[in-house]
């Protein structure tokens, strides 16, 4: 398989991957220090992982 | 053998070499590499479909106890050390950042960055196994490890709980040792593969057109963050955290 075929994906898609799921996880230990009620950290923790499901698929979508 | 006498010139005997690596490469029950390198990730994918269903459990049980026993999950969370679960996370997402890039220079071909990659994602691994020992040390310090070293009166008398909720403290953390252990070894076992694929990808064992193991290994690498990527929140981030807590 070389690099020029369709399942190749750029450098840079997997830079920035890396930076977002540093951020989400940044993001995740920090709410956690936030006094909220029960279901606020429920809500931010699907929210959470809702942005990785939906930067999963652009990425996908961007190869 | 040429006019020269030589039975092969320089050039043709790499295009041999190179003929024969691939041949020995493919297995007789595949029509081409391409097929054998599909199955070999299918393969990898069913296996990780069984360890979803591994883990899936452990996840499960700490998800019905924690509806179950909030207060004394969430107060048993607090004593464990975000800061170091946190930073090996961090180590974790930056390995799985170069088992990515080791991937992509397999298939470019490119035998001197795959080799640089591999080794980077091998040493964070060892990076974040040193890290998860120094926090078993801590809690071994701290009399966090029910049947062995565990005080309950401390539970009592500094955490308020009662003797009956001291039992899901315990509960709460066989969970973490059970889950955490079960993940380092999973993290060693890769930490394995991996240099093993570093010493033949040294020897040039990969090439564009055959890199599968690369590639299988990587799932499995990434499969392996993505369940600490769950742990953190499950067992050190549960309840509401103070600086400086622990």
């Amino acid at each position: 398989m070389s690099e020029s075929s369709p399942r190749a994906i750029s450098r840079r898609a997997y830079l920035m991957t890396f930076a977002w799921l540093v951020l989400l996880t940044l993001l995740t230990v920090g709410v956690s220090f936030v006094p909220l009620p029960g279901a606020w950290h429920y809500a931010i923790g699907l929210a959470v992982g809702r942005a990785r499901r939906r930067w999963w698929c652009c990425s996908s979508c961007t190869r | 053998m040429n006019p020269n006498g030589q039975i092969l010139t320089p050039a043709e005997r790499d295009e041999l070499s190179l003929t024969v690596l691939a041949t020995h490469r493919l297995e007789e029950q595949y029509p081409s590499l391409e097929h054998q390198h599909e199955t070999a990730s299918l393969g990898m994918w069913l296996f990780l479909a069984t360890e979803v269903l591994f883990f899936g459990v452990l996840f499960l049980g700490v998800g019905v106890y924690r509806h179950a026993y909030p207060v004394e999950f969430e107060k048993a969370s607090e004593r464990l050390n975000w800061v170091i679960g946190g930073v090996n996370t961090l180590v974790l997402l930056t390995s799985s950042l170069a088992m990515a890039l080791a991937v992509h220079a397999a298939a470019g071909g490119r035998r001197g960055p795959l080799v640089g990659w591999l080794g980077l994602t091998a040493a964070l691994g060892l990076v974040f196994l040193a890290l998860k020992g120094l926090e078993y040390y801590l809690d071994y310090r701290e009399n966090l490890i029910p049947g062995w070293r565990f005080d309950e009166g401390e539970w009592v008398s500094r955490d308020g709980l009662r003797p009956d909720q001291v039992a899901h403290v315990k509960l709460f953390l066989v969970f973490y040792w059970v889950m955490t252990g079960l993940h380092g070894l999973h993290v060693l076992i890769g930490i394995g593969v991996i240099s093993t694929l570093l010493v033949l990808a040294r020897r040039g064992a990969f090439s564009a057109r055959s890199h599968a193991a690369v590639e299988v290994a990587g799932l499995y690498w990434h499969f392996v963050d993505v369940v600490w990527l769950f742990l953190l929140p499950t067992l050190y981030l549960l309840g509401t955290h103070r600086l400086g807590g622990g």
